[in-house]
């Protein structure tokens, strides 16, 4: 297809959804005015059924803890699917890391960079840690936490290089670990099923509002999501470091 | 004028449509496609406010304070994470993609497809 013809296409294709788009946007609530009774409805509820102030995490990881399964597994397929698909044509995969690594040089590394990501572990990993186990009581969570707590592993290739993200961040260590928290979330949902009854059912003490070991189930669950989201970023960026390695042939790695 | 503030999350979402559909690199087709994903998340967060509403999190205010959706919330923030590990696995890919074809030029992919 030519780039014109192209171009007529997504213009055609562009109108027809603008007319879609229209209509949709014509029947929407003015800005500010909120329609929706569920919203106001787990607002005024959640802190008083489940003594948790955080009213979003009590959608996440309560209320709604069924669809958040869903979604964990999403990105446990999604990074599955990754690895899947990049080691396909890759000589090895779980062993040590190819010695050809050693070849991008550490010369073209700044010493600022190294300083600066050296200490960006450690206050990325203590924020990110901080961020993950406060769902219930700050605007944190699991996914939140998860995400900026992995960010050290990106920060190790970039200060140090691919050797030790392999050697801190080994994929034999972080899939097992991703798999163990896309199970543990499931596993507490059967273990509830079991206690009380229904899937994810809040069954553990409530506790005392705005105590760290309170609201039940969720921190419990936000620690599964935690610790998956943490193993998945990690295996993506460890996944990626290795397409960085140049392809060496075996004989000429021996050589010092 | 309370329909304004919807022009944003349009503007998104058109602006990303039209970097997919023009684009001559794979990796910019991917980042254009988070571009118009993004616009859904702008659009329910806009759904979810109302007009002098805090967030729904009550540890420093009382829970009978005005606040927004906190479902619209828990949506947008779960699938901006799950949204980067797809965005990863379609970088993928666009790697494997280079590699069998040595091309990621989405134009040139489909005449060598044949």
């Amino acid at each position: 297809m030519s780039p014109r013809a192209r171009g007529v296409l997504a213009a055609i294709s562009g109108l027809a959804l603008l007319l879609v788009v229209l209509a949709g946007f014509a029947k929407l609530p003015d800005f500010g005015v909120y329609l929706g009774p569920y919203g106001t409805l787990v607002d005024e509820l959640a802190p008083i059924q489940r003594k948790i102030p955080n009213a979003i995490t009590a959608v996440n990881f309560d209320y709604r803890g069924l669809d958040t399964m869903g979604e964990e597994f999403i990105l446990f397929a999604a990074v599955a699917g990754l690895t899947l698909v990049l080691r396909k044509d890759r000589r090895d995969t779980t062993d040590a890391p190819l010695p050809s690594a050693g070849l991008r040089g550490r010369a073209d590394r700044s010493d600022a960079i190294r300083a600066f990501g050296l200490a960006g572990i450690a206050v990325t990993i203590a924020f990110g840690v901080y961020v993950a186990i406060h769902p219930h009581l700050t605007p944190g969570g699991g996914f939140q936490g998860g995400t900026i707590t992995s960010g050290f592993a990106a920060l190790i290739f970039l200060a140090l290089g691919y050797r030790p993200l392999k050697r801190y961040a080994p994929h034999q260590r972080t899939e097992p670990i991703e798999a163990i928290g896309a199970a543990g979330y499931v596993l507490v949902g059967v273990a509830t099923l079991a206690a009380a009854g229904a899937f994810l059912a809040n069954c553990l003490p409530l506790g005392a509002s705005g105590e760290f070991f309170s609201t039940g189930t969720i921190p419990v669950i936000n620690l599964c999501v935690a610790v998956e989201v943490v193993a998945g970023f990690v295996v993506v960026f460890g996944e990626f470091a290795d397409e960085t390695r140049f392809e060496v042939d075996d004989e000429a790695e021996v050589e010092p | 004028m309370s329909w304004l503030p919807y022009i944003v999350p349009a503007w998104i979402f058109v602006i990303g449509l039209y970097g997919m559909a023009t684009s001559r690199h794979l990796v910019h087709l991917i980042l254009c496609l988070s571009v118009t994903q993004s616009a859904t998340y702008v659009l329910i967060l806009m759904i979810g406010y109302r007009t002098g509403a805090t967030a729904p999190v009550f540890s420093d205010v009382l829970s009978t304070v005005r606040a927004t959706d906190p479902v619209v919330q828990a949506v947008t923030l779960t699938d901006i994470v799950v949204g980067a590990t797809v965005t990863a696995l379609l970088l993928a890919f666009a790697l494997r993609i280079y590699k069998t074809y040595g091309t990621v030029d989405p134009q040139d992919l489909r005449t060598m497809q044949g």
